[in-house]
């Protein structure tokens, strides 16, 4: 699975953008170069799936690709997947549900909090007390604690009750996946297992264990978030979508609607200009139906759309060389922000 | 207060039904007010000693703490027994988490510190307002450069604690030398103190040193040995590479069921080790030290060292692990030739070298301030070696000249006398490997007057036949379950899946 997304990520950057570039998207980079390059290569749904993902697996990975000649490597860090490795991944098919981007961060707490809330009822049920709590997070427990408080009494009737619901989610997947999310589970009389473990049971590298777990949880919170007569819905209800931009970018985004002039939300904020440039950008890629008329003329937009469909890329360097330098890199990349939906 | 009164709160709140040697005197003292050093074994229980007199002292408990790790792991361990009013305040919690922690204060009875936090100006004048009957000094060793841990922040509890109106003062550990033991209460300023000094030796464990040609030998020998072991055991490693390595090539012996731990591993995964260990569900880790601190497995029957320990105090408290029941044990040290190499390097790479010193005083005398481990950066000295020179070079007016020889010299004397007590502590670790006499006799005689007598065998060189040595106390579990019987177990405690 790992090097299925890797391929996918590869192959969708063209290799345009570093092998950093995706590190930080399946890390969850709280950073606005790493959402536009989620938005703009449609790889929105890797975007944070993989917040432990360590260099060193990663750069292995990729030398793994290398070596099998699917993928290949140019130059400043940059990698292209072969016609092999496209072919190799037409072969995988497999059903991903992430949608990381928008519930990265949403997913990753109902995991946390479902993973405690089974040891804690599993516990109930079998009259334990005194045991280490499996999630040690401050704000999962918390959580845990008021949830615990205002049910412990009717937590030998509820146990079947998420026993039959987490069986029914589990139904799409297969004997392995089923498996390894049942094993990592801390409850009863036994405790959960590691992932190197987990890689070992089944059979599968240990670097795809927290991604399928994570693709079974993402799959799970969609169907119980949506569905408020589920059990599972209580630990979902308070948990939102992400918001669409970084907290900073929405400031410079409001200021700019009230001003209308860079220079001026740039002195409020104590910020450059390019970094006001950067969070526009977002509010474009967020909304491509804004309005872009104050950064570019109608004719100049054209002239950046035909560059971008005869030059084949996204590589900003490249577009501006085929305009002759007559627009600035930030017209072309709020162009650009506006064509998204138009393209791939 | 009655006596009764305290082995109630021993029964109800902590679940023993009596008290392991030395608790008692501790713990009495500790409510008497009385400043007390205790030095009890490793696996003696000495959280219990101010834990249980927390619950029962009218004011705030402190306890100070080196290690972040060891402070958290006591606090889910203690809250685990369902004592609520703990917390631990610590460099690793949020601005906030530590704004509501310190403005709590007065609804805790326990609160674990870190030395650094217990400077803080701010910390200490809300300190200052509580109440504190008692202060404890954890892993009191660490205050002495004659200790095995040295740290440098504990040499300024002597002023916080004259700060905070001098409260009863009750320092713990496991390992200290006689020496040690006075510089302890000297820095402390308790030169009266009543000292509680328990012997460390462990009369149920079996020490054994196999001295063995090479690498491969070793591995050979481990191997033959587990094969006859059926029993928790615990294997240290002093690297991670080696740990994992070894931990798979006897899991393709199918040795038992086996995990690795170190502290490079995902949290969750290292908790899920931890319990399993605890629950019988693993037979044999492979670790480094990092496991171990937050450990309270009473059936441990092995404990091996695949690695040279660097120094007598570290082996003593790992080979503490085993045999906390009171049963036969058994400890373990492989030794090939040159295997003190490693530790060597490491002694070399905590201290730093005399281009180091010198690049470090120019920097600050060009800066005119002690520098920040960030500013050393290009000095490439490893955390323990800034500590040295931060600890050594003082709070000098680097505005002055002439006194840059004077310091320098000095660093590198002292660089110098700490190299050579390094080395000290790993000759008499090598001492206990090269002894043509009792192994025992020579392990403990730096820290107490002869041994009690072993309640088994006693070491290789008494008893030869003790690498014959047979264990089998675990009990084979069922095979496992396949994941719907398994989901069903976990929300349904009879076992009655199927039926």
């Amino acid at each position: 699975m790992f090097t299925y997304i890797l391929l996918d990520c590869l192959s969708k950057m063209n290799a345009e953008r570093t092998v950093s570039g995706v590190y930080h998207l399946l890390r969850g980079k709280k950073s606005s170069q790493t959402f536009q390059d989620a938005k703009v290569y449609r790889i929105e749904g890797y975007y944070g799936i993989y917040p432990d993902l360590q260099r060193e697996t990663l750069d292995h990975a990729l030398h793994e690709l290398c070596k099998e000649g699917k993928t290949v490597w140019h130059d400043h860090g940059r990698m292209s997947v072969t016609a092999y490795g496209q072919g190799s991944m037409e072969e995988t098919h497999m059903p991903l549900y992430f949608s990381g981007l928008e519930y990265s961060e949403a997913v990753e707490e109902f995991k946390n909090r479902l993973m405690l809330w089974i040891q804690i009822i599993s516990n109930a049920v079998y009259r334990h007390a005194g045991y280490l709590p499996i999630v040690d997070k401050g704000p999962v427990q918390t959580w845990a604690r008021k949830f615990y408080s205002e049910r412990k009494a009717v937590l030998d009737e509820e146990a079947p009750i998420l026993y039959k619901e987490l069986r029914a989610l589990l139904t799409p997947f297969s004997d392995t996946e089923k498996e390894m999310f049942v094993r990592r589970l801390t409850g009863g009389d036994r405790s959960g297992w590691t992932y190197s473990q987990l890689a070992e049971e089944s059979g599968e590298p240990a670097w795809d264990i927290p991604l399928y777990l994570t693709n079974m949880y993402y799959y799970m919170f969609s169907e119980v978030s949506s569905d408020s007569s589920s059990y599972l819905y209580k630990l979902t209800e308070d948990l939102v979508k992400k918001e669409a931009f970084t907290s900073s970018s929405g400031k410079s985004i409001a200021l700019y609607n009230k001003f209308g002039s860079i220079e001026k939300v740039a002195k409020i904020r104590q910020l450059q200009p390019s970094t006001i440039e950067d969070h526009l950008v977002e509010a474009v890629l967020v909304d491509p139906a804004r309005n872009i008329d104050a950064f570019i003329s109608r004719e100049g937009a054209r002239d950046i759309s035909a560059a971008v469909r005869k030059t084949s890329t996204k590589r900003l360097k490249v577009i501006r060389e085929q305009l002759n330098g007559d627009y600035s890199y930030f017209q072309i990349r709020i162009v650009l922000a506006k064509l998204q939906k138009g393209q791939g | 207060m009655e006596p009764i009164n305290v082995k109630k709160v021993l029964e109800d709140q902590f679940k023993f039904s009596e008290f392991r040697p030395g608790q008692e005197n501790v713990i009495e003292n500790a409510l008497r007010g009385v400043d007390t050093l205790a030095i009890l074994p490793t696996g003696s229980g000495k959280s219990l000693c101010y834990q249980l007199p927390s619950l029962i002292l009218p004011g705030l408990t402190i306890v100070v703490s080196p290690l972040i790790s060891l402070m958290i792991d006591q606090v889910k361990q203690v809250k685990a027994k369902g004592m609520k009013r703990v917390a631990a305040l610590h460099s690793f919690l949020s601005p906030q988490q530590k704004r509501k922690i310190s403005g709590n204060l007065r609804k805790l009875d326990l609160i674990y510190i870190s030395p650094e936090m217990l400077q803080m100006p701010k910390m200490k004048s809300l300190l200052k307002r509580e109440t504190i009957s008692l202060f404890v000094v954890d892993e009191a060793h660490c205050i002495s450069q004659w200790g095995h841990e040295f740290r440098t922040d504990y040499l300024k509890l002597h002023q916080v604690i004259s700060d905070l109106g001098e409260p009863p003062v009750l320092a713990l550990s496991a390992t200290a030398t006689p020496e040690v033991q006075e510089d302890i209460l000297f820095q402390l300023g308790r030169t009266g103190a009543c000292k509680l000094i328990y012997p460390m030796d462990k009369p149920n464990i079996q020490l054994g040193v196999a001295e063995i040609e090479n690498e491969q030998e070793k591995r050979r020998f481990l191997i033959d040995f587990l094969s006859r072991q059926k029993a928790p055991a615990m294997i240290y490693f002093s690297s991670r590479q080696m740990a994992e390595k070894v931990s798979l090539e006897l899991k393709a012996n199918s040795l038992g069921r086996i995990a690795y731990y170190h502290g490079g591993m995902d949290p969750v995964d290292r908790q899920l080790v931890q319990q399993q260990f605890m629950n019988n569900e693993l037979d044999i880790v492979c670790c480094t030290s990092a496991f171990g601190m937050g450990i309270d497995k009473s059936d441990i029957r092995i404990v091996i060292h695949y690695h040279l320990p660097p120094r007598i105090e570290s082996f003593i408290q790992e080979i503490g692990r085993a045999g906390r029941d009171g049963g036969e044990c058994t400890s373990l040290l492989l030794y090939a030739p040159g295997d003190e190499r490693l530790p060597q390097m490491f002694i070399q790479s905590e201290l730093p070298s005399h281009e180091q010193i010198d690049a470090f005083l120019r920097f600050c005398y060009a800066n005119e301030k002690t520098p920040s481990y960030e500013d050393c950066m290009h000095l490439e000295l490893s955390e323990s070696q800034y500590n040295f020179l931060i600890a050594n070079a003082g709070d000098k007016d680097f505005s002055l000249q002439a006194t840059a020889r004077e310091t320098a010299d000095k660093l590198k004397e002292r660089q110098l006398l700490r190299t050579e007590q390094k080395q000290n502590h790993l000759i008499h670790m090598m001492e206990v490997i090269n002894t043509p006499g009792c192994r025992r006799k020579d392990l403990y005689r730096h820290f107490q007057e002869g041994f009690q007598t072993p309640h088994q065998k006693c070491c290789d060189h008494c008893h030869p036949e003790i690498f014959q040595v047979t264990y089998e106390s675990v009990k084979e579990r069922q095979g496992l379950p396949l994941w719907e019987e398994r989901l069903y177990n976990i929300f349904h405690a009879r076992s009655s899946y199927g039926q």
